[in-house]
C-alpha cells in the first residue's frame, strides 16, 4: 500500500497522459476507441478516490527524479488535493460520458485525457512553475474543446478564450518570474520561509500578477468577459466539464498561492468608533492598508453584484448559467479572503457543491433544448424522457444554486455569509444573502418556462440522450445526498482548511 | 480617445511596474543562490547546467512542455485539414529546387548534432528540434509550390513519430520509478553517469534529448505544415 500510496500522485498524471498514445494505437488498429476512453477514464477518476481508502497516508510527496523541493520537483498529495481530485475526476467523466458521440470525433478524447492531466497536476504539484506548465495544458485543451463544433460561434468562443486567456498566462509568467527572484523558490511549501512576513512591493506585485492571472482563468469580476462567450460556444457536455472540474483545478492552484504568500490571506476590519466620517476613513484606509485580501474582497463584491445582475438579463441558459459561475466564485473568493478556518472551509464546501451543481444544469440543456444549438429560456421543455424527474431535478439543483434547503448549496452559503460577516466582512455577507434572492428570479423564470412542458417535435432518441440523462441525475443526486451528508462535508472541509492553513503547506 | 485611455492606463502600469521591480534583488543581493550550476555536474554528469536542468533537475516541466506542443500540433492539424494548398501557386525555379536539396542534409546533420550533444555543448533537445523541423518545413514548402504536395515525411508518419515520442518520454521515467522509486530518476536508478563530456554520458539526459526533439520537431513541422498549406 505505501509502495503504491507514493506513486499514486504520479500515475494521476502520467497514465492520462499514456492515455494519448494509447487512444492513437488503437485508432490506428481500426477499433472503436471511445469505449476504452470512457473506461480508462472511469478508472482515473476511481483513481482519485483512493486516497479516501483507509490506511492511506495523510500526506504523500513524491519527489519527480528523487530531487528535494528546493532543487526539483515535488508532488504533494496532501488534504486539499484529496479533497478536490475526486471532483475533477468525477465531474470530468461524467462530461466525457454525457459528449454527444456525433461531436465526440478525432482528437476528442486526447484532449480530454490531456485536460485531466492538466488539472491533476495543477492540483498536485508543490512547485509554481510546474503549476504554470500543467495550466498551460488545461488551458490549450480546453480552447480546442471550447472551439470543438467548429462552427463560427465555436470559433468565436475559442478564440475570445486564447486571447484572454493568454493575456492570463503572460501575466502569471510575470509573476512567477517575480516571486522567484525576491524569494529563489518556486516550491509552495517553501514561499513562506523563504518571503519576509511583511513582503515587499516587488513582491507583492508580483504575487498579484500571479493572483490576477489566475482570477482570469476562474472569470472573476472583471476578468470575467470571456466566460459566457467560452461555456455558451462550447458543447454542453464539455461546459459542464469547464465550469465543473477544470475551474476547480485552478481554484486550488489559486489557494495554494494565497495561502503560502504571506500577506495572501486574512481579511478583517476591527470596529472603529466616532463619528460617521471617522469610522469611515478609519475602514477605507485599513480596506487600503490589507493589501491583496483587501483587493480579492472588492473583486469578489465586483463578480457577485456583476455576475447575477448580467444573468438576470440572459435570455439563453447557458450564459445565464456562464455569469452565475461569475457570482458564485464572488462568494467563494470572499471565503478565502477573509481565511478563518470555518470560513475557507465554506468556500471549499462551495466550490465543490458549485462544482456538481453548475455540472448537472449544464447538463440539463441538452435534455430540454431541441437541438444543441438553441438554449432560449422561453424555448426550453423537460426532454422526453421520464420530464417530471428531470424537471424536478433541475428545480432542485437550481434550488441548490440560490441556496434553499434541502439541496446541497445552503449550507455552504450559509457558512460563508456567517464566518465574512464574523470575520468582519459584513458587506461581502450582504451581498452573498442579495445575491440568492437575485438568483431566485432567473432561476423562477427557468423553472416557469421549462416545467410543465414536454419535448414532442424530433422524435431522435440516441444512446448519447441516455448517457445524458445518467450524468445529469448523478449531479442532481449528489446535490440530494451532500445535504443530509452536510455534517460529514463539512466536518471534512473543516480539518482541510486547517491543514491548508496549519501546515504552511 | 480609446487610443488616449489605453495609453494613460499602460502608463500607470508601466511606472507601478517600475517602482515594483526596483526593489527587486541584485545577483549580489540574493538570499539564497540558485544552486544548480554549482552541483550539476556531481550529481547528472551533464556539462551543460541548462541541459541537467532541463532533463534532470525539471525533467517534469520538459515533459509538461512537450506535451504542451503535442496538444497544439494535434489541434492545429483538426482545425486546419491538409486538403488545399491554394496559397502556394508560384512555381520554384530551379535554383531554388536545387539550393534546397543541397542545404537539407546540413540542416538535418545539425539539427542532430544540437540534440546529441545537448548535454555537452549549448543546445538539446528543443533547440535541436526546432532546427530539425525547419529542414522539413523548407522541403514542404518548396516543393508543395504548384499544387502537388510533397512531404519528407508524410502527415501519418509524423504523428506516429509524435505519438512514439510520447510513450518513450513516459518509458524512461517508469523505468526510473522501477530502478529507484522516483519518476525521471537519473542517476539515482544506477545506470552510471559515464566520464563527463563524451557523447556517452549523463545518463538519461541524452536520450530525453533525443525524445524531447523528436517530440518538438515534430509537433513544429505538423504545426507550421498545417498552417502554411492551408
Amino acid at each position: 500500500m505505501t509502495v503504491f500510496a507514493g506513486h499514486l500522485p504520479v500515475f494521476l498524471i502520467a497514465l492520462p497522459l499514456l492515455a494519448v498514445p494509447l487512444l492513437y494505437l488503437i485508432d490506428r488498429l481500426g477499433a472503436n476507441s471511445r469505449n476504452v476512453a470512457l473506461l480508462f477514464y472511469a478508472l482515473m477518476a476511481l483513481a482519485a478516490g483512493v486516497p479516501w481508502l483507509p490506511g492511506f497516508p495523510a500526506e504523500v510527496v513524491a519527489e519527480i527524479g528523487g530531487w528535494p523541493a528546493d532543487i526539483g520537483i515535488e508532488l504533494r498529495l496532501d488534504a486539499l488535493a484529496r479533497l478536490f481530485l475526486p471532483v475533477v475526476g468525477v465531474i470530468g467523466l461524467l462530461g466525457t460520458v454525457a459528449a454527444d458521440p456525433g461531436e465526440a470525433t478525432g482528437p476528442f478524447y486526447p484532449l480530454s485525457f490531456l485536460l485531466l492531466a492538466g488539472s491533476n497536476g495543477l492540483i498536485l504539484t508543490n512547485d509554481l512553475f510546474n503549476a504554470y506548465v500543467f495550466l498551460e495544458i488545461t488551458s490549450i485543451s480546453s480552447y480546442a474543446l471550447v472551439g470543438f463544433r467548429r462552427d463560427t460561434r465555436g470559433f468565436e468562443s475559442g478564440f475570445k478564450y486564447i486571447v484572454v486567456g493568454s493575456l492570463a498566462s503572460v501575466l502569471l509568467l510575470w509573476g512567477i518570474a517575480g516571486l522567484y527572484a525576491v524569494s529563489g523558490t518556486l516550491a509552495f511549501s517553501r514561499f513562506a520561509a523563504a518571503l519576509p512576513a511583511v513582503p515587499g512591493r516587488a513582491a507583492v506585485a508580483a504575487a498579484v500578477l500571479v493572483v490576477v492571472g489566475l482570477l482570469t482563468k476562474l472569470g472573476i469580476a472583471p476578468f470575467h468577459a470571456w466566460k459566457a462567450d467560452a461555456l455558451a460556444g462550447a458543447p454542453r457536455s464539455v461546459a459542464a466539464t469547464l465550469a465543473g472540474a477544470t475551474v476547480s483545478a485552478y481554484f486550488v492552484v489559486l489557494v495554494r498561492v494565497l495561502t503560502t504568500v504571506p500577506g495572501g490571506i486574512g481579511f478583517g476590519l476591527r470596529p472603529a468608533t466616532g463619528g460617521f466620517f471617522m469610522r469611515l476613513s478609519a475602514y477605507v484606509s485599513e480596506f487600503v492598508a490589507a493589501g491583496i485580501p483587501g483587493m480579492l474582497i472588492l473583486l469578489s463584491g465586483a463578480s457577485i453584484i456583476v455576475g447575477h445582475l448580467t444573468a438576470l438579463r440572459q435570455t439563453r441558459l447557458s450564459r445565464l448559467l456562464a455569469y452565475s459561475s461569475v457570482a458564485h466564485f464572488g462568494y467563494i473568493i470572499a471565503g478565502v479572503a477573509v481565511g478563518t478556518v470555518p470560513a475557507l472551509a465554506g468556500a471549499f464546501l462551495h466550490a465543490v457543491h458549485h462544482a456538481f451543481m453548475k455540472a448537472g444544469l449544464f447538463l440539463f440543456i441538452p435534455l430540454a433544448a431541441d437541438s444543441a444549438e438553441r438554449d432560449r429560456i422561453t424555448s426550453l421543455t423537460c426532454g422526453r424522457t421520464a420530464p417530471a424527474l428531470v424537471g424536478s431535478a433541475m428545480i432542485f439543483l437550481t434550488m441548490g444554486m440560490v441556496g434553499i434547503p434541502p439541496a446541497a448549496g445552503f449550507a455552504s452559503k450559509w457558512i460563508l455569509v456567517l464566518e465574512t460577516a464574523r470575520a468582519g466582512a459584513p458587506f461581502a455577507a450582504i451581498l452573498i444573502a442579495l445575491g440568492g434572492a437575485i438568483a431566485l428570479v432567473y432561476y423562477l423564470r427557468l423553472s416557469l418556462a421549462a416545467v410543465g412542458r414536454t419535448r414532442s417535435s424530433s422524435p431522435r432518441r440516441s444512446p448519447a440522450d441516455v448517457r445524458v440523462f445518467a450524468a445529469f441525475l448523478v449531479c442532481a443526486g449528489y446535490v440530494f445526498v451532500a445535504f443530509w451528508a452536510t455534517d460529514l462535508l463539512a466536518g471534512i472541509a473543516i480539518s482541510v482548511a486547517e491543514t491548508t492553513l496549519g501546515g504552511g503547506g | 480617445m480609446k487610443r488616449t485611455t489605453a495609453a494613460l492606463i499602460v502608463t500607470v502600469l508601466v511606472v507601478l511596474a517600475g517602482f515594483a521591480a526596483s526593489e527587486l534583488p541584485s545577483e549580489a543581493e540574493r538570499a539564497e543562490p540558485v544552486n544548480h550550476a554549482i552541483r550539476s555536474l556531481a550529481d547528472t554528469g551533464a556539462v551543460n547546467a541548462v541541459s541537467a536542468v532541463l532533463f534532470d533537475y525539471r525533467a517534469f516541466d520538459t515533459l509538461g512542455e512537450a506535451t504542451v506542443i503535442i496538444t497544439t500540433a494535434m489541434i492545429v492539424a483538426f482545425l486546419a485539414p491538409q486538403a488545399r494548398a491554394s496559397m502556394l501557386s508560384v512555381r520554384m525555379s530551379g535554383i531554388v529546387l536545387y539550393g534546397v536539396v543541397l542545404l537539407l542534409p546540413f540542416i538535418a546533420v545539425f539539427g542532430l548534432a544540437i540534440m546529441l550533444y545537448g548535454h555537452i555543448s549549448p543546445g538539446g533537445g528543443f533547440t535541436g528540434g526546432v532546427v530539425l523541423s525547419t529542414s522539413a518545413v523548407l522541403y514542404a514548402v518548396v516543393y508543395s509550390a504548384g499544387g502537388q504536395q510533397s512531404y519528407v515525411l508524410a502527415p501519418a508518419t509524423n504523428k506516429m513519430i509524435e505519438n512514439v515520442a510520447m510513450t518513450a518520454f513516459l518509458a524512461v521515467g517508469f523505468f526510473g520509478m522501477a530502478a529507484s522509486g522516483a519518476f525521471l530518476a537519473n542517476a539515482a536508478t544506477g545506470i552510471g553517469l559515464g566520464t563527463p563530456g563524451s557523447l556517452l554520458s549523463a545518463g538519461t539526459i541524452p536520450l530525453l534529448n533525443v525524445i524531447s526533439g523528436l517530440k518538438v520537431g515534430v509537433g513544429l513541422a505538423i504545426i507550421i505544415i498545417s498552417l502554411f498549406l492551408e
